[in-house]
Formats: structure tokens, C-alpha cells, sequence
């Protein structure tokens, strides 16, 4: 046996990787004759010995009380806004401050009115400051002029709140709309689960078959049409789509993980061509009845992306994931709520 | 006298269900891997403990998350991974190493002691690429078998095991020297 052999074999049984039965008595053997890897097997052995850096006591009992403390605090607040045992809400992140992150686009556009309203009093006392001092009418019409921008930006404020509301089901803030935003990824729909397109396919797997339709019309001018969709039973991760000139697209089911379980993108709302963003199911439609959201934080997945779930909404059911997630998340860029359920 | 063995699973249930002791006891139990991860990923105390805060936070508020299949060390593997990752991209901490030659070399010294040792042995533990000082410390710190760690590194299984493997030789060959060894404590190949 030679020292790389030997090292790695030592390596990989002080991990607990079983190994062929004689080669660590092979592997010892070596290290009795070769100082190399003896002193590679000490070293080994001592590493085992000694405990890593510890976290100071103090930081345990503080870690403790901090989250004594907000299982308290969601004891005591009411259900709607906390509760994370269970099939209840979450505790709002204490970065997130004293209000919870769905009313920080409406604490923005309450600001922003606001803001144009002390505009408009400004420039209104200064107009008639003005007028007062060179009483000429020109002078009054140019303010007038100034003033009507400032209603101008008025009114999109309260476009903005308009938008505010339709965010309540579950659609985006008003600097997310679709008018401003990117097209989406090549995406298709299949048995209410959303797919990506992956690349054009020069075969397709032998126990695939087709299993369906779907509507798409991958980015053929000719518009939205049945197409058959061929998929192996067992694996449903990947579906082949055929195209108009009788080739095949492959596409990946779109998923993300949470507690390293695997959750797919969801939808009733039909993607007819490619660029059109997957919304919320319909069943989520229901803003309630003092316009709130209808979802509540409930945790994070493990990109560290925010999780809802809809009242009383199980995890286990599936959640919802805001827009304005960062670029390599696998709803970036969708300026609409997504909804995500559990992969079989 | 009996003694009562419960599996983090169980903690992770308990504490689901509002036992807050249940969480302590997780948190004593898996407070030095979070932390040591922490130190080696950003070396000095203070960011260490931040993010140690922050993943027992975090975990904390999703423990209804968490459905058992995986072990709980695989999790918070991977929730202290992200943490400490996104405390850099927030601009706000710097990652190790700053530049290896920043790093204080390895005084000679007599590790005969295992204190010595110790302190030695993170010494030159920061001096590793941090793609291998991951792959040990998902290994070596949090328990992950090596196909645990290649899901959660997003490599393959034996790049895991090569990177632990790299590490370890390399730890030999810093060590050794610094004691004064005459070789280089390396395995060769023959």
C-alpha cells in the first residue's frame, strides 16, 4: 500500500466510511514502517482528542433568554401576527422592527403621501408668499404650473395605494408590476406545477411516455397550442414538450428547498407563452376584510428566503414566498406572490 | 440510575410544541459546533457570537419547519453556512482569510499538551482554503457523513472527501513543522 492509499483510507475510516475489510489493518501496517503517515495517524488521532473552540457560556444563556423571551412575547401577542408552533403564524424577525414586513410597503406609500402633501403646503404657502410679494399673475401661473406636478406625483400616490390593495392578493408593490419588470424564464404548466425550459433534447428517455397536454406556445409565433407532454411516470422532476416541428424541450420542475426538503412551484393560473409569470393559485384570490394580507411569515427556507402561510395554513400544505427575491433564488425576478408544495 | 437518552428529533418536537427547555437543551448541545464554525468562518469572538445568535434565532423561529427526515445537524449545518454567508454579502463582516500571509505564522512550540495543541491546531486551520476548512467542519464539527455534506456543499460526494482529506495532510504537514519536525509529515505517493 502506498502513503496516499494508506492516509486516505485512515482519513476516510476516522469518518466512520466502512471500509474493505483488511485494508485498515493494511493501512496500520503501512504506518508502522513509514513516519509519514505515522505522524499522519497521530495527528489524526489527536484531533479527535482535543474539543474545538467552545461557545463562551455566557452566549448560551443569552442565545436561552433571547428565545425564552420571543416565545413569550408570541404567547402573549395575538395569534394573527405571531404564533410559530404549530399551524400558526410566525414571530416576526426582531430585524424586521415593530411592524411586520407586509406593512412596509404601505408604511412606504403613507410616507410618500404624506411627503407630497407637505410638498404641496410648502409650495402653496410659498406660491402665495409669492404672489403676495410681485402680485403679478405670471409669476402666480408658473407656481401653479410647479404645484400641478406635485398633484401629478399626488396621483400616483394614490395609484400606488390602489396597488397597495391588489398586494393584499397576493399580487406585487407597484415598483414590482409586470409593466416594469422582466419577462419571465421559458416557463410552462403542467398538472397546476411549473416547469422551466432546460434545452432542446435530442432523444427522449425510453420510459418516458405521454402523459398529457399542456398549453404553451414556446415562444412559436404561431401562438398558444395543445402540446403533448411525454414524462417518465417515476419521474416527473422532467417533462419533454413537443414542439411544433416535431422536436422536443425539455423542461425541470421548479423547486426550492426548506428543512432540505425539496417544494414545487405551484399554479392553477394558466402559462400560456413563454415570459408570463406563475401566480398565486386562485384559491388565494380572497383579500380579507380589512384588505390585510392574507398570509403570515411562518419561518425561512434555506436560502433564508421568508416563508408564509396562509391563517391556520400548515407548512406541510405548502407556503407562499413574496416577490423581490435575490437573483439566484428560484423565484427571481416574478414580481408576484408564488406558492410552493411539497414535492411527493 | 437511569439514564434518559433523547434524540434531537425529540428536542425538535418538544420545543415545537412550546417546551422551551427542550430548545436549551438543542442549543447547549449544538451551541460549540455553530460557534466554532462561526470562529473559523470569520476569526475574532464578537462576529462569532453574532452569528451563533442569529442561527439559534433562526432556527428557533422555524422549528415547525422541520419534518425529521434529515438530521437536525444537517439543518443547522446549513442554516449556520448561510448565516455566516450572509453576514458578508451584507458587506458588514469579512470571511477568512483575509490574505494568508495577514495570518500569525505558527510559533515552534511543544504540543505535547492537548491546550497547546489545540490552540495550534486552529491556527492552522485558518491557514486552509476555505473550501477544504468547510468540507471539515461539516464533517468534523457538525457529525455530517460525507454524503450529508456533499447535499448541502452542492458537490460531489468525493470532492467532500478528497477536500476533508487535503485538510487533515495539510494540518499534519503545519503542525509537524511548527513542533520542529524534520519532514514534512506529509503522506507521499510510494
Amino acid at each position: 500500500m502506498d502513503c496516499l492509499k494508506a492516509a486516505e483510507t485512515l482519513s476516510a475510516a476516522y469518518d466512520g466510511v466502512p471500509v474493505e475489510p483488511g485494508l485498515l489493518d493494511r493501512a496500520h501496517a503501512h504506518c508502522a514502517t513509514c513516519p509519514e503517515c505515522a505522524a499522519f495517524a497521530e495527528t489524526l488521532a489527536r484531533m479527535g482528542h482535543v474539543a474545538p473552540p467552545r461557545a463562551p457560556a455566557p452566549l448560551v444563556e443569552r442565545i436561552i433568554e433571547a428565545t425564552r423571551a420571543e416565545a413569550d412575547a408570541l404567547k402573549a401577542a395575538p395569534a394573527r401576527q405571531t404564533a410559530m408552533f404549530g399551524t400558526a403564524g410566525p414571530a416576526q424577525p426582531s430585524r424586521r422592527g415593530l411592524l411586520p414586513s407586509w406593512w412596509q410597503p404601505r408604511m412606504t406609500a403613507f410616507v410618500s403621501a404624506a411627503a407630497v402633501l407637505l410638498v404641496g403646503v410648502v409650495a402653496s404657502l410659498a406660491l402665495i408668499g409669492q404672489a403676495g410679494l410681485t402680485g403679478s399673475e405670471a409669476d402666480l401661473e408658473q407656481s401653479l404650473d410647479s404645484y400641478t406636478i406635485d398633484a401629478t406625483v399626488a396621483d400616483d400616490a394614490g395609484d400606488r395605494g390602489a396597488e397597495e390593495s391588489a398586494e393584499a392578493l397576493g399580487e406585487a408593490p407597484a415598483e414590482d408590476a409586470p409593466s416594469t419588470t422582466m419577462p419571465a424564464p421559458p416557463y410552462v404548466m403542467w398538472n397546476e406545477t411549473v416547469y422551466v425550459h432546460t434545452g432542446e433534447l435530442l432523444e427522449i428517455p425510453s420510459e418516458a411516455t405521454t402523459q398529457g397536454v399542456t398549453v404553451s406556445d414556446l415562444d412559436d409565433p404561431e401562438g398558444p397550442r395543445e402540446r403533448a407532454v411525454i414524462a417518465d411516470p417515476d419521474d416527473p422532476a422532467t417533462i419533454f414538450v413537443r414542439t411544433s416541428n416535431g422536436g422536443v424541450m425539455g423542461f425541470e420542475r421548479v423547486v426550492r428547498t426548506l428543512g432540505l426538503r425539496e417544494y414545487a412551484l405551484v399554479t392553477d393560473q394558466a402559462i400560456p407563452a413563454f415570459g408570463t409569470w406563475p401566480r398565486l393559485p386562485s384559491r388565494f384570490e380572497t383579500a380579507e376584510a380589512d384588505g390585510s394580507p392574507a398570509f403570515t411569515l411562518i419561518g425561512f427556507d434555506d436560502l433564508n428566503v421568508d416563508v408564509y402561510v396562509p391563517p391556520a395554513g400548515d407548512m406541510a400544505d405548502g407556503f407562499a414566498v413574496a416577490p423581490g427575491t435575490s437573483p439566484d433564488d428560484p423565484a427571481a425576478g416574478n414580481p408576484y406572490w408564488t406558492w410552493w408544495e411539497p414535492v411527493p | 440510575m437511569v439514564t434518559r437518552v433523547t434524540s434531537d428529533a425529540d428536542l425538535v418536537a418538544a420545543a415545537a410544541s412550546g417546551d422551551h427547555s427542550a430548545y436549551a437543551t438543542l442549543v447547549r448541545l449544538h451551541a460549540d459546533a455553530v460557534y466554532a464554525h462561526a470562529l473559523r468562518f470569520f476569526g475574532d469572538v464578537p462576529t462569532a457570537e453574532d452569528a451563533t445568535q442569529e442561527v439559534f434565532l433562526k432556527v428557533f423561529r422555524s422549528l415547525g419547519s422541520f419534518d425529521g427526515r434529515a438530521r437536525l445537524s444537517t439543518w443547522l449545518y446549513r442554516v449556520t453556512r448561510n448565516v455566516c454567508l450572509d453576514m458578508v454579502r451584507a458587506g458588514k463582516r469579512t470571511p477568512l482569510p483575509l490574505d494568508p500571509v495577514d495570518l500569525e505564522p505558527l510559533s515552534q512550540a511543544d504540543f505535547s499538551d492537548d491546550v497547546a495543541f489545540a490552540g495550534a491546531l486552529e491556527v492552522a486551520i485558518a491557514t486552509l482554503p476555505p473550501e477544504e476548512r468547510e468540507a471539515l467542519g461539516a464533517v468534523g464539527l457538525f457529525g455530517l457523513t460525507y454524503a450529508e455534506a456533499s447535499g448541502t456543499l452542492g458537490i460531489p460526494e468525493g470532492t467532500v472527501k478528497s477536500r476533508v482529506f487535503r485538510a487533515r495532510r495539510a494540518l499534519t504537514h503545519i503542525l509537524r513543522m511548527a513542533e520542529g519536525g524534520d519532514h514534512d509529515g506529509l503522506p507521499q505517493s510510494g
